[in-house]
C-alpha cells in the first residue's frame, strides 16, 4: 500500500501542488482496483467460508477500511477485530469520528464509493438465506401427509382457474403455506465473508438477513413517498409471493410492532407528517420487515431527546427477544451501552482499544481512555464542580502516530508507550485491552 | 386549487402590464426608430426631405406625440384584439407571425431539439453522476463542455461544411429545394425533414451541456441523501435505487425547468435559423428589432411575456404533483 507519500512532510498544515497531484493519482489507481473487485463476477465458493466459532452470528477480522481523500489516506477503520454471538447485543463506543459508523457501514457494504473502501480484512456472517437449485431458483417445500407422502393439489393457472389437460385435471405437488398463506421455501445456513462478497451478491443479505437502522430519522426517509409505499417495498422484495395486500397487511403489523398507534395513518402518510421519534419508529419497523437476524443501530437514539430515546431502548430490548436476533449496538452514549448491551467494544481512532462484557467495562475498565470516558459521565452522586475531560484531541487521521494513538492525552505513560503500537493484551477472558500498563498483567494471567 | 389558479392568473395579468409598459418605453427610447431610418435611407439616396414630410411620416405610423400617448393607444388596439400592422411589410402583426412557415418553423425545431435534448441530457447526466470520477464522468463531461462552449454560428457552419457540403446527407440552407417539385407529400416532408435536420442538431448539441449538468448536479445531491442509504440497506437493487429512489427526487428541479422551456419552444433560435437560412420567429425578431418595427416587436415580446408567466404557473403546478410536501394555497 503504498500512501506514506506524506510522510517527508514535516509539521505543515498545507499540501503543496505536487503533494497534492502525487496523493490524487495513487488513490485514483487503488480505488480503480478496489472498485473493480467489488464489482467483479465471482464464483460462490469464492466467499462463502466457515465460522470460527459457531456461537457467532458475525466475526469481524482485521478489518481495514480507508476513505480516500484528496488530502490523503483515512485509516478510518485500521484493523477491528469482534465477534456477535447469536442472540445478544454488542455495543460499540467512542467519541465522534472514531470509525464506529464506518465499522457498521463496511458490514452493510454501504460505504459510499469510489472513495470509501474496504481495503483488507474479512467480515463473517452466518445467514440462514434460501437455498437455491443449479438454476438459482428458491427450493419449495411440500406439504406430506402422516405417510411422508408429498401431497398433491390440481393445478391452477395464473387467475386461480383449476387447469385440465385432455380433460384429466393437471397435478402437482402442494406446496407448504405458513400462517399467513406465503409458500415455505428450503432455506440453509450458509457463511458469507461480505468483505469478498461483489457488491451485487450484497443484495440477497441486506433488508433480508441483517439490516440497519441510522442515526438520522429526519432524513433517512425518501420525502416523496409515503411510509406504507416504503415499508411495502421491503416485503415485496423478501418475501417470495408476496402481493401488495400481503405487504399491506404485514407493514401495518410491523407498525404494530414498534409501537405506533395509528398505524393505518401512518401508513398513508408522508415522512414529512411525523415526528422526529415517529420516523424512528418507522425505521426500524423497515429494519424488521425483512426479518433479519442482525440488526445494526447505528446512533438509533443520537437525533432523538430523551424520552423517545427511553422508549425506542426499550422497543430494542423487546424486539431482541421477540425476533431472536442480535444487535449490533453503535452509540457515544455510555448509559445507552449500560442499558442494552451484553459485550461492549471500546474504539479509539480506528482502532479497538478495549473490549469486553458490559459488566467488565463498565465495574473494570482497565484502558485509560475507557476510564477517562467513565469520568466524563456526569453523575448524581458527585459533588465536584466540572465535569471531567479528557485533555487534548484526537490525532489527525491522515497521519497516525507509529505509538500507541492514545499517548499524547494518556495520563498514564509509560516509557513503553512511545514504542510501537500495543497489541491486544487479554486481562481475563472475555476482556482485552490495548494497552502497555497490562502488558505484566496478561503475562501473569498467562502463567 | 382552483382558487389559487384564479389568483395567480389575476396577478399574471398585472405582472404583463408592467412588461408591456418597460418595453414600450424601451422600444420608444431606442436611438433610431423606424421612420428615421427610412428617412436616412431616402436622404443617402439624394431625396430632400422636408420637416413636414418627416411629421406626416411619424403620424402615419404612430410615433408622434409622447410616449405614454402612444403606450395607451397600443394598449386600447391590444384590448379590442388589434395588434397593429407591421411597419415592414405593412401586414397584419398576428398573421404575419402565427404563419405555418413563421412560428410553425421555430415550434418544430425546437420542440424536436427539446425532446432530443432530454431524451439525451437526462441518461447522460445519470450515467455521470452514478459513476462519478469514472472515465465515463470525465468523458461526458468534457464532451459537454465543449457542446456548451462552441458558439451556434461556428458550429451550424462546421455542420453545413461536413454534412452538406462534402457529404451530402442534407440541404445546406433555406426551407425547401427551389428546383424539386413534389408529386407526393411523402418526398415533400423528406425535404423537409433533410432542411430541418442540421438546425435541430445544432440546437439540440448546445442546449445538451446545460440540461445534462443540472441532472448530474441533482443526481449526485440526491445519491448522497441518507434515504438513498436507506433504500441500498433495504435490499433494493441498484437500478431500483437510482431509477426509483433517486429519480424521482432528481425529477422535481427537472419539472421546474420545464416552466423556462414553454417560452424558449416559440421564441427561435435567432443565430441558428440566420445560419441555415429558416424563416423562423428568430430571424423575423431580430430583423424587426433591427428595424424598429415596435408593433412586431410589441407582439412577440408580450407572447413571450405571457407564455412565460404562464410557464412558472404551470411549474408551481407541477411542483404540487410531483413533490408532496409542496402544497399550493
Amino acid at each position: 500500500m503504498a500512501m506514506n507519500s506524506n510522510s517527508k512532510k514535516s509539521d505543515r498544515h498545507y499540501l503543496t501542488g505536487r503533494e497534492v497531484r502525487e496523493i490524487a493519482k495513487q488513490n485514483a489507481k487503488e480505488m480503480r482496483r478496489l472498485e473493480k473487485e467489488k464489482n467483479r463476477k465471482l464464483p460462490e465458493s469464492a466467499y462463502v467460508t466457515k465460522m470460527r466459532d459457531d456461537g457467532n452470528i458475525l466475526e469481524i477480522e482485521n478489518l481495514h477500511s480507508y476513505f480516500f481523500t484528496d488530502q490523503g489516506v483515512v485509516k478510518a477503520v485500521n484493523g477491528v477485530s469482534f465477534n456477535i454471538p447469536v442472540n445478544s447485543t454488542v455495543g460499540v463506543v467512542g467519541e465522534s469520528g472514531c470509525g464506529k459508523s464506518v465499522t457498521s457501514m463496511s458490514v452493510m457494504r454501504l460505504l459510499q464509493g469510489p472513495t470509501g473502501q474496504i481495503v483488507e480484512g474479512s467480515i463473517r456472517f452466518k445467514a440462514f438465506d434460501f437455498k437455491r437449485d443449479e438454476k438459482g431458483k428458491f427450493i419449495p417445500v411440500y406439504e406430506r401427509d402422516a405417510n411422508g407422502e408429498v401431497v398433491m393439489e390440481q393445478a391452477t393457472d395464473k387467475k386461480g382457474k383449476p387447469m385440465f389437460k385432455n380433460g384429466e385435471p393437471v397435478m402437482r405437488p402442494k406446496q407448504l403455506r405458513d400462517e399467513n398463506g406465503m409458500g415455505v421455501y428450503e432455506k440453509e445456513e450458509k457463511v458469507f465473508d461480505i468483505a469478498k462478497m461483489p457488491i451485487k451478491e450484497m443484495y440477497r443479505l441486506r433488508g433480508r438477513q441483517m439490516s440497519m437502522v441510522f442515526q438520522e430519522p429526519m432524513t433517512s426517509l425518501n420525502p416523496i413517498f409515503t411510509i406504507g409505499d416504503q415499508l411495502d417495498e421491503v416485503t415485496l422484495l423478501h418475501v417470495p409471493g408476496a402481493d401488495k395486500k400481503y405487504a399491506k397487511k404485514h407493514s401495518i403489523d410491523m407498525l404494530n410492532l414498534v409501537g405506533i398507534a395509528m398505524p393505518e395513518r401512518v401508513y398513508a402518510a408522508y415522512p414529512h407528517e411525523l415526528s422526529g421519534g415517529m420516523r424512528q419508529r418507522v425505521m426500524i419497523a423497515m429494519a424488521l420487515a425483512g426479518q433479519p437476524r442482525l440488526i445494526i443501530a447505528d446512533e438509533p437514539t443520537t437525533a432523538l431527546d430523551v424520552t423517545i430515546q427511553a422508549q425506542i431502548l426499550t422497543l430494542f430490548n423487546d424486539l431482541k427477544k421477540k425476533i431472536n436476533g442480535s444487535i449490533l449496538l453503535i452509540t457515544h452514549d455510555l448509559g445507552v451501552i449500560a442499558e442494552m448491551a451484553d459485550y461492549v467494544v471500546v474504539m479509539y481512532a480506528g482502532r479497538i482499544i478495549e473490549q469486553g462484557t458490559a459488566s467488565e467495562i463498565f465495574h473494570k475498565p482497565c484502558h485509560p481512555y475507557t476510564q477517562g470516558l467513565q469520568k466524563s459521565k456526569p453523575t448524581m452522586k458527585s459533588n465536584e464542580e466540572k465535569l471531567f475531560n479528557i485533555p487534548g484531541n484526537v490525532p489527525n487521521p491522515i497521519n497516525m502516530p507509529d505509538h500507541c494513538y492514545f499517548k499524547e492525552r494518556c495520563s498514564k505513560c509509560i516509557g513503553k508507550c512511545s514504542g510501537e503500537y500495543p497489541g491486544m493484551y487479554q486481562v481475563s477472558p472475555t476482556h482485552f485491552v490495548a494497552c502497555h500498563l497490562y502488558a505484566s498483567e496478561a503475562e501473569n494471567a498467562k502463567q | 386549487m382552483f382558487k389559487y389558479i384564479l389568483k395567480r392568473l389575476g396577478i399574471s395579468i398585472l405582472i404583463l402590464l408592467g412588461v408591456s409598459i418597460i418595453l414600450y418605453v424601451l422600444l420608444r427610447c431606442m436611438p433610431s426608430d423606424f421612420v428615421e431610418q427610412k428617412i436616412l435611407a431616402l436622404a443617402t439616396n439624394g431625396v430632400t426631405v422636408t420637416d413636414e414630410f418627416v411629421e406626416k411620416m411619424k403620424a402615419s405610423y404612430g410615433l408622434d406625440g409622447t410616449i405614454l400617448q402612444g403606450y395607451f393607444k397600443w394598449l386600447f388596439n391590444v384590448f379590442r384584439l388589434d395588434f397593429g400592422e407591421s411597419f415592414i411589410s405593412h401586414r397584419e402583426v398576428l398573421s404575419d407571425i402565427f404563419r405555418a412557415d413563421r412560428i410553425g418553423t421555430s415550434f418544430f425545431v425546437a420542440a424536436v431539439a427539446t425532446v432530443f435534448e432530454f431524451l439525451i441530457a437526462i441518461p447522460l447526466g445519470i450515467t455521470a453522476a452514478t459513476h462519478q470520477y469514472s472515465f465515463r464522468d470525465y468523458a461526458v463531461t468534457v464532451l459537454v463542455l465543449i457542446g456548451i462552449s462552441l458558439p451556434s454560428f461556428f458550429f451550424g457552419k462546421v455542420l453545413q461544411d461536413v454534412f452538406a457540403y462534402k457529404l451530402r446527407l442534407f440541404s445546406i440552407a433555406g426551407m425547401t429545394d427551389a428546383n424539386l417539385s413534389f408529386n407526393n407529400p411523402w418526398d415533400e416532408f423528406k425535404d423537409y425533414i433533410g432542411h430541418m435536420a442540421l438546425p435541430i442538431f445544432t440546437v439540440t448539441l448546445l442546449s445538451i451541456g446545460g440540461r445534462m449538468r443540472m441532472t448530474r448536479t441533482n443526481m449526485l445531491e440526491v445519491l448522497n441523501a441518507d434515504y438513498i442509504r436507506t433504500a441500498r440497506a433495504k435490499g433494493l437493487s441498484e437500478s431500483k435505487v437510482i431509477y426509483k429512489h433517486a429519480f424521482r427526487n432528481t425529477l422535481i428541479p427537472i419539472v421546474t425547468g420545464l416552466a423556462g422551456l414553454i417560452p424558449s419552444l416559440f421564441s427561435g433560435a435567432m443565430i441558428t435559423e440566420q445560419v441555415f437560412k429558416l424563416t423562423g420567429i428568430g430571424s423575423y425578431a431580430l430583423n424587426a428589432m433591427t428595424q424598429g418595427d415596435i408593433p412586431v416587436i410589441m407582439t412577440y415580446n408580450m407572447f413571450l411575456a405571457t407564455l412565460s408567466v404562464l410557464g412558472v404557473l404551470m411549474s408551481d403546478l407541477m411542483y404540487g404533483l410531483v413533490d408532496p410536501r409542496v402544497k399550493l394555497a
